[in-house]
């Protein structure tokens, strides 16, 4: 007897179509052309000042193809130093290869480690602190453990626009099991990630597509329903109030003020069309769909909506049947969950995948180079004082785990892409045991991180405190240029 | 986050839980702690905690004073305001909610207004309007009745909308709002005829407004800082409890009169509204929630039709329709009754010829020595398959239906199962005198292994892997510890227990009430309990007993709202 199976089933789309959606706000509508006359997007982002960083996290789950457990090292570079774009990509077994083009611009930190024990589910445990440096909670433990603080991405986003939350996207199904894990508003305040990008979009853009003169009439009587709904609100909130009521009441009082800051931008039509047409949910539109979340990023940062977004890359422990173009005659894998754990089962005891060690290390290529597609759009646009706006922030790629089958949060990687202003040693592999002598908890990377985006603390000096209070301050001194303007 | 564990758990995840060592009292109701703060004073104890326990000694709850619609009532609540035949689907593309501490998705304490909710509150509202505009019968139906002439017209619509849409008649200040607004629509919306613009921006803008997005339960607190619901307030709660929607002319006419603060006008009401089509799909809903059953849709069995699934889903809500709706039952049917749907394709499953069925699933007699209620059903049995099936099945039970406190799981490298039975290989390492014996020798593995009878596809069998099936087993519950030989005598000993029957209305109180359970709520749910264990109280029953206590006419305000 064959055991049951699970079976892939298609979440429903909205009954009615989107772009009907769109002519409901713009009622009677008169055709979606380009909403310019209050946009700022264009192929020059923002003024290049002190307020133009920004940070985005990618996270794929399941740990790399890394040294350990007797198996090859297949990630890392083989020498810390400099790093080239020839050299880079001659190490064609490296994962990171697949960043040469890029080199110049990129600071690979190894080294780092989770300082808390996960609470009964490593994935979940890892995914907890990856971004947060928090302890994980007691309770609830297991799949459903929480941070116990809120994550980098908040923090950007509390300190450089409190009037907008980051920007948080998802890449695929959410299982039941462990969905979301990266971005907490605070303690066991967990963020619901937006895995379908059109609706992301609809979001960012609010009324894209439409006529100046409907949207000038939209927005009237927007600010005239928004006047009569603030009063409202204003009197409920001069009530006594419970503290939890209180603060959702602010909430929705704050979102309401945030809202009236209509988003002009915009990606070109023909794109437009591809993402409202894409099933988000399809495992075989892994790829796509995260493409086009990068396409959303890209532009929310250039337009200045956010200059703090997350994109987790499938769920916390990832099962995505992956297809990689041109490896195993495009396949599909097994699920990359399994894959991490070397054999046909999510636990410990299943026959072995031929290969597995090869498919995890094609994986992480994969998401390698759907980094570099961000990169890619980013490099398109300049700031306005003309130089790269990669530049003026950093894009990391990071994971939950170090490695898949162990399950370590010992070397969990830290790539990233742009120098914070000139403030990241970036062209450089560095390790951050080389000053500290062993693994260093990753709350220093990002105090480091902070604290180059011009973040301070209300004493006005750098940052060094992000992640639990217990932890030890201080910075990743090998990740600070030499010549920083900034730290 | 759902706390299931069901076959979405990972190996190690399960085994994790089955190792965990057990701090907490099996068997003791589950009574979450009070979320309040520990440091308040009046922070309450349990008043059963003696023993003696009536249901006017439950303490009222804590709560929001303005909890938030969830999508569900929300798309329910514009169905009926606007009179559709159906719900519009606006919250298809709403952000989620996140995950409460309940099993539902209407937590009150953690819904709140983030600000990608707030735009699309916006971008619905204006959908709502545009249709208002474009559909002509949709604002004839609006604007029936109403005086022919400004400005008579447009304040008899504000009054008579927003009374709908706030649940209450609205205040003088806002009917002044509403007019004012409605007031600009030449130049808001000078493509319509002035009054269609009118009724566009009224309804945008009550769409958006907190008094439709929340229920209001907001008054002045006792001097034990107890709030007692007004009659609109109470006719809001009754109608998002049992509908999961907004009250309807009827309800709204009793709380005008003052009914519902008065005799047994409230429970007149409730039992009106349970013989209400829109009550049947809460219950409906309830049960697809708590039991998982929409997980049954994952399902394929090798050699049975594709969509299996969905054939097994639908099996377990019939049978919740016939046993709760049709036939007036309770916990002890839901669990206990010898029969089933049947069709062709699950026919094989039960032993049944095929033949014998057609497409459609028809009411049959089973076997009673081999099925009895929900949980011998092959949607709950292959939903919960492989090698640590009888975890899976026995952490379900003990979660959902025992409401046994599991204790979280430690974390460890799992160990080999072996053995020749699935039983005996599960026992290697969660037996009697091995680590993990404490929390599955005495709670996961005596409901778990009963259902070893079946196969992974549900299907009846006497020996697995050539060896008999050992499918004795006992559990401690309130009433002592009980033995019970296969899946059939397990379910008369949970059908038996104080466990199961206020874990049932636990679960109910949480999804109607829309908020975790609270220490003061024991007295209802033990009283509750007592009459589903021992005399059979229906579903409906039990939700009428539910909405008639004091929990449902009072919130309690916390400290800081009271000192405010």
């Amino acid at each position: 007897m064959t055991a049951p199976k699970k079976k892939k089933t298609k979440t429903p789309r909205s009954p009615f179509s989107r772009r009907l959606f769109l002519r409901g706000a713009g009622t009677v509508a008169l055709g979606l052309p380009f909403l310019e006359s209050i946009g700022r997007f264009g192929s020059k982002a923002k003024a290049a000042s002190g307020d133009e960083s920004f940070a985005i996290w990618l996270r794929q789950g399941n740990g790399v193809a890394q040294e350990g457990r007797d198996e090859p090292e297949r990630f890392w570079p083989s020498a810390t130093g400099r790093l080239t774009r020839d050299g880079l990509a001659g190490e064609t077994g490296r994962a990171t290869s697949e960043l040469a083009d890029y080199a110049e611009s990129l600071l690979m930190v190894s080294g780092l480690r989770f300082a808390f024990p996960g609470n009964g589910c490593g994935h979940s445990g890892g995914g907890n602190q990856c971004l947060t440096a928090a302890r994980v909670s007691e309770e609830p433990s297991g799949n459903e453990s929480l941070a116990m603080g809120e994550s980098v991405d908040n923090r950007v986003a509390r300190e450089l626009h409190p009037e907008r939350e980051p920007l948080t996207l998802f890449t695929g199904r959410k299982s039941g099991y462990l969905p979301e894990v990266m971005s907490y508003r605070g303690p066991m305040d967990l963020r619901a990630g937006e895995n379908d990008p059109w609706n992301a979009y609809m979001r960012m853009t609010g009324l894209t597509g439409m006529d100046v003169e409907v949207v000038n009439r939209i927005r009237q009587r927007r600010m005239s329903v928004n006047d009569l709904v603030r009063e409202q609100m204003g009197e409920l909130l001069s009530r006594d109030l419970s503290v939890d009521d209180r603060r959702r009441l602010d909430l929705h009082f704050s979102s309401i003020r945030d809202l009236e800051v209509l988003m002009s931008c915009r990606l070109p039509e023909m794109r437009e069309m591809e993402m409202e047409g894409i099933d988000p949910l399809s495992s075989g539109n892994y790829q796509v769909v995260t493409r086009m979340h990068m396409d959303l990023i890209a532009t929310a940062v250039a337009c200045g909506y956010v200059r703090s977004a997350t994109l987790q890359l499938g769920n916390g422990n990832d099962g995505t049947q992956h297809v990689i173009p041109g490896y195993r005659g495009g396949e599909e894998l097994p699920r990359f969950h399994q894959i991490s754990h070397r054999i046909y089962s999510d636990g410990s005891d299943g026959p072995p995948i031929e290969g597995a060690q090869e498919m995890h290390h094609e994986v992480d290529k994969m998401h390698l180079r759907l980094f570099r597609y961000l990169l890619d759009r980013l490099s398109e646009y300049t700031s306005e004082s003309g130089g790269p706006l990669l530049d003026c922030g950093t894009a990391c790629i990071t994971n939950d785990l170090g490695h898949g089958v162990s399950h370590t949060y010992r070397n969990v990687p830290f790539i990233f892409a742009g120098s914070l202003g000139g403030n990241l040693n970036v062209g450089n592999y560095v390790d951050a045991r080389a000053s500290a002598g062993d693994y260093v908890s990753h709350n220093k990377m990002f105090n480091t991180v902070l604290s180059a985006m011009g973040i301070r603390k209300e004493d006005g000096s750098l940052v060094d405190d992000f992640g639990d209070a217990s932890l030890e301050r201080g910075f990743v001194p090998e990740m600070i240029a030499s010549d920083a303007p900034d730290l | 986050m759902r706390a299931t564990i069901t076959t979405r758990t990972t190996l190690p995840a399960a085994l994790a839980l089955l190792l965990g060592a057990c701090q907490g009292a099996i068997g003791e109701p589950t009574g979450r702690t009070d979320p309040s703060d520990p440091s308040d004073p009046s922070r309450p104890v349990d008043p059963c905690a003696d023993g003696a326990c009536d249901p006017e000694d439950a303490i009222p709850a804590l709560g929001s004073a303005y909890p938030r619609l969830s999508h569900g009532q929300y798309e329910n609540t514009i169905r009926d305001l606007f009179g559709l035949s159906e719900t519009p689907g606006l919250t298809t593309g709403f952000e989620d909610d996140p995950s409460g501490t309940t099993a539902f998705d209407n937590d009150s304490t953690v819904l709140q207004v983030t600000p990608n909710l707030w735009q699309d509150y916006q971008s619905a509202a204006e959908v709502m309007a545009s249709r208002v505009i474009e559909d002509a019968a949709l604002l004839g139906r609006l604007t029936d009745g109403l005086p022919a002439d400004e400005p008579d017209r447009t304040q008899a619509f504000v009054e008579r909308f927003l009374g709908q849409a706030f649940r209450r008649p609205a205040t003088d200040d806002e009917v002044r709002q509403f007019v004012d607004l409605a007031a600009m629509a030449p130049s808001h919306y000078p493509e319509v005829p002035e009054a269609t613009g009118r009724v566009a921006l009224v309804v945008q803008a009550a769409l958006q407004s907190p008094h439709f997005l929340y229920r209001d339960e907001w008054g002045d607190p006792d001097g034990d800082g107890v709030v007692e619901l007004t009659d609109y307030q109470l006719a809001s709660r009754l109608a998002y409890t049992l509908w999961d929607s907004m009250p309807d002319a009827e309800l709204l006419r009793a709380a005008e009169a003052g009914e519902l603060t008065r005799g047994d006008g409230l429970r007149a009401q409730a039992a009106r509204m349970l013989d209400d089509p829109k009550a049947e799909g809460k219950i409906r809903t309830f049960h697809r929630k708590l039991y998982d059953l929409s997980h049954y849709e994952d399902v394929e069995l090798d050699g049975f039709p594709a969509g299996i699934g969905r054939t097994l889903r639908a099996e377990a809500e019939r049978f919740v329709e016939d046993v709760v709706l049709e036939n007036d039952g309770g916990v002890r049917e839901l669990y206990t009754a010898p029969y089933s749907y049947v069709n062709a394709d699950t026919a094989p499953l039960y032993g049944l010829d095929p033949a014998d069925f057609g497409d459609e699933l028809v009411r049959t007699e089973l076997d009673p020595s081999q099925r009895a209620g929900l949980f011998t059903q092959p949607g709950f049995i292959a939903s919960h398959d492989g090698d640590t099936a009888p975890i899976h099945r026995g952490i379900f039970l003990n979660l959902y239906v025992l409401c046994t406190e599991l204790p979280p799981p430690p974390v460890f490298d799992p160990p080999t199962l072996e053995g020749t039975t699935r039983r005996e290989r599960i026992n290697s390492i969660t037996g009697p005198g091995t680590c993990g014996g404490t929390c599955h020798g005495e709670a996961i593995n005596p409901v778990g292994f009963p259902y070893e009878t079946f196969d992974d596809f549900g299907r009846w069998r006497t020996e697995d892997n050539g060896q008999p099936i050992d499918a004795a087993a006992a559990f401690r519950f309130e009433e002592g510890t009980v033995g019970f030989d296969g899946p059939v005598e397990l379910a008369g000993a949970i059908a038996d227990s104080m466990n199961a029957h206020r874990c049932y209305a636990k679960n109910w109180l949480e999804y109607a009430f829309g908020r975790p359970v609270q220490l003061g709520d024991s007295p209802v749910l033990q009283s509750i309990a007592t009459q589903s264990r021992d005399e059979g109280l229906s579903v409906k029953e039990i939700l009428i007993q539910l909405v008639d206590s004091t929990l449902f006419r009072t919130r309690r305000v916390d400290a800081e709202e009271a000192s405010e």
